[in-house]
């Protein structure tokens, strides 16, 4: 019983002094507290030039006033097998890699939604299914070259992200 | 005085007809595009190309000009098609994708759509000017 009392105490004790922090180290605590909300302003890579800082990913294109993000894609496209003339074969081609140029840049500036689902029976991935969707309206994109060889035409388009069009 | 009456009246009519007679050769169309992508191929593609029933109200937005001397707009875009896609490419494109992967087979489906909009057509000389209107 005594025992029990002691021990109690004992517990009682450790878990006040674990628990209060003397100045120094409330000091310290708010000292970080300021440097990371200094860092997470700076993470916001708004400033110019952009300064790469530990933890913050300003590597990646962020819109700022300054400078506009230009986003480049190549799309392809084949041509179908029974086609009249060569003319008809390029422009079918042309219309196909148009459409995915126009998917890779609803892919790079919307994103991507994925969607996975594995069957497994008797210990054994019996079948896979991934499925990806992207719905997305694009504006104001063009076309920078045009090449057909093979029966394959690759189209590079580009579209211009300005700060202004936001802003407006 | 009289003169000066006579030339100003004159020229006054001058203006109005030409601007009538502007409004009268522009045309209204309504214009729609889609087309679709099964694994990289082109499988369907529509344009579809009518006159308004109503006129376009709006602000001219872009606008793409044509060396002909034709005034039908489904012959001018047939003869220009390069010309044309390259300007609705510019305009506002709706991009529905969508791929199914099974087992490590891929089918993809990619359909491009630029919805039904107005667009006037102005004629003068051998020049049509397509003016997209919202």
């Amino acid at each position: 019983m005594k025992y029990s009392h002691f021990l109690s105490l004992i517990l009682i004790a450790s878990t006040v002094f674990v628990g209060c922090a003397t100045k120094e180290e409330v000091a310290a605590s708010e000292q970080n507290a300021t440097m990371h909300s200094a860092m997470v302003h700076d993470c916001l890579c708004t400033a110019k030039p952009l300064v790469k800082k530990q933890g913050c990913h300003c590597d990646a294109p962020v819109l700022t006033p300054y400078e506009d993000i230009r986003i480049n894609v190549v799309g392809q496209g084949v041509s179908p097998v029974n086609t009249t003339s060569p003319a008809q074969a390029y422009a079918l081609a042309k219309r196909a890699a148009i459409a995915d140029a126009y998917r890779l840049l609803a892919e790079k500036v919307k994103g991507v939604r994925v969607e996975g689902e594995d069957l497994i029976k008797n210990m054994m991935v019996t079948r896979s299914t991934i499925r990806t969707y992207v719905n997305s309206m694009i504006r104001d994109a063009t076309i920078q070259e045009t090449t057909f060889k093979e029966g394959l035409c690759e189209v590079q388009m580009q579209v211009v992200l300005s700060h202004y069009q936001f802003v407006r | 005085m009289r003169g000066s009456n006579a030339s100003r009246s004159l020229s006054l009519s001058i203006c109005t007809l030409s601007i009538f007679s502007t409004l009268i050769l522009a045309d209204d169309y309504r214009i729609g595009y889609r087309a679709v992508v099964k694994d990289a191929l082109l499988v369907d593609e529509k344009l579809n190309i009518s006159h308004s029933m109503t006129p376009c109200i709006g602000k001219a937005e872009s606008y793409t000009v044509f060396n002909t001397t034709s005034r039908d707009l489904s012959k001018i875009i047939k003869d220009n098609r390069d010309k044309f896609y390259n300007f609705l490419v510019h305009q506002n494109l709706h991009v529905k994708y969508n791929s199914k992967t099974v087992n490590s087979i891929s089918t993809t489906l990619t359909t491009l759509t630029f919805p039904t909009e107005c667009f006037k057509v102005d004629f003068k000389g051998n020049l049509a000017k397509i003016t997209l209107v919202k």
